[in-house]
């Protein structure tokens, strides 16, 4: 079975698709590597790689767009309960709200909301861009072999928000403790780019890839 | 370009005027700290608040919802309305407002003015209201005989960050700013210029973005988007 990377005219999928061939052959894993926007054969895929750039509403409004391949992620998703990895936009798509733009719906698999960045420090720019420490909050499957504080590439202007405090699994600091990644029984996403962030993203990845449930 | 979504306060309510009469006020629902999250959220990195109980009265009578957002969001606020003393500037910037607008209190005392560009570097925007070729006062109640460039030419060196062009034939009619004669006008000026008043639609916007080389450093804009002729999410592409 292989692996999808879910195509829906964000950009920012060859990297991604990319940098997953390279975490496969490291483990010497035999699954192909698929980008598509095909409702069929994204749900027979084994996992799946939500990519996301550009807004939330745009890229919501992107996967409407393509028919039947909501209705696919929710079946891969809720009822499958297969593995997902959101990047960056893609994870936030995780939420039930997001505010980029003008209020969108998303998928809300995980209760949360997308807002901007609002810390006090006016001198922090924005996008927040750029290698990071990310802080590990529990000991987690896909971060095995990462160690604490590790730096990871960031380029976002919103961050995902939730009361949950059990779903997050990684903060970053930008003026406040953003969430760098969350997780959620089969759902799993990293608003940092795995696939920009050398050697530990390419870890993270085949972590994702390595892990049968 | 900067765009900045404006937010005129009256009595703690978010208001907008027509041609600066107070008498043709139109007030929104939501307050103007739900409107300010509302800009925030959609992506404006600017706003411009107005205080017009501060510019008809001179004092700073929405002080404390216009602090709270100064401070709540990652805004860059430019605030304006009733800042006539060395003190009400200090005031706002001691609390986070990136630019200082003074409008009649730099008209009426020009070495104020220039007092205050040394003591604030950068940081003091000076709004002009225009009618006609000549600049107005106080809420626009007051006329002037002075003709706009004469008063450029005298402040064009005092270290004024902005201008803060409001044509007020066109504010608030929504019929499209003069874009032509404000270019015209900026190109011999140093100070850059921000257009307010009269925006009317995205294609307004869109035609003084691409001018190349206009000293037109923003765009205000107000009751378009109020009243839904200018849908923010494609205003907020335009930055």
């Amino acid at each position: 079975m292989s692996i999808a990377v879910i195509d829906y005219g964000s950009g920012n999928l060859k990297s991604a698709a990319k940098a997953l061939e390279v975490a496969a052959d490291n483990i010497s894993l035999n699954s192909k590597i698929i980008v598509t926007s095909d409702p069929k054969i994204i749900k027979e895929s084994k996992k799946i790689i939500l990519p996301g750039q550009g807004s939330f509403r745009d890229c919501y409004l992107g996967i409407k767009k393509i028919p039947g391949l909501e209705d696919a992620l929710n079946e891969f998703v809720l009822n499958k309960k297969k593995p997902i990895f959101g990047i960056c936009v893609g994870m936030q798509l995780f939420a039930k709200l997001g505010y980029e733009s003008e209020e969108t719906k998303g998928f809300g698999w995980i209760n949360g909301e997308v807002r901007k960045i609002n810390s006090i420090n006016k001198t922090l720019k924005l996008p927040h861009m750029g290698w990071n420490e990310v802080k590990l909050k529990k000991d987690f499957k896909f971060f095995s072999n990462i160690e604490n504080n590790s730096h990871m590439y960031f380029i976002h202007s919103y961050e995902f928000i939730t009361k949950k405090k059990e779903y997050i699994v990684a903060t970053v600091n930008y003026g406040n403790s953003i969430i760098a990644a969350v997780e959620k029984e089969n759902i799993f996403g990293t608003q940092f780019h795995p696939e920009k962030s050398q050697k530990n993203g390419l870890l993270i990845l085949e972590n994702f890839l390595k892990w049968s449930s | 370009m900067i765009i900045f979504p404006a937010i005129d306060i009256k009595n703690g309510k978010c208001v907008r005027l027509v041609k600066g009469d107070f008498k043709k006020m139109t007030s929104y629902e939501n307050s103007p700290i739900e409107q300010a999250d509302k800009f925030f959220q959609s992506g404006f990195n600017n706003i411009h608040i107005i205080d017009l109980d501060g510019a008809l009265q001179g004092k700073m009578i929405n002080y404390d919802i216009i602090k709270k957002i100064i401070q709540k969001f990652k805004l860059k606020v430019q605030i304006g309305g009733g800042i006539r003393t060395i003190d009400d500037i200090k005031k706002w910037i001691e609390i986070g407002a990136d630019k200082i607008v003074m409008g009649t209190a730099a008209l009426e005392n020009i070495d104020l003015l220039q007092n205050a560009c040394e003591k604030f570097k950068n940081r003091i925007a000076v709004a002009l209201d225009i009618k006609d070729g000549f600049l107005h006062l106080s809420g626009w109640n007051k006329q002037t005989n002075i003709s706009i460039k004469s008063f450029i030419n005298k402040i064009e060196n005092f270290g004024v960050s902005r201008i803060i062009y409001t044509d007020i034939n066109k504010d608030g009619t929504k019929q499209g700013p003069n874009i032509k004669d404000t270019i015209e006008l900026s190109q011999k000026v140093k100070i850059p210029f921000v257009i307010s008043g009269g925006v009317s639609s995205i294609k307004d916007i869109k035609k003084i973005k691409e001018i190349k080389n206009s000293n037109i450093q923003g765009v205000i804009v107000g009751k378009s988007i109020y009243d839904g002729d200018i849908d923010i999410k494609d205003l907020v592409k335009l930055i």
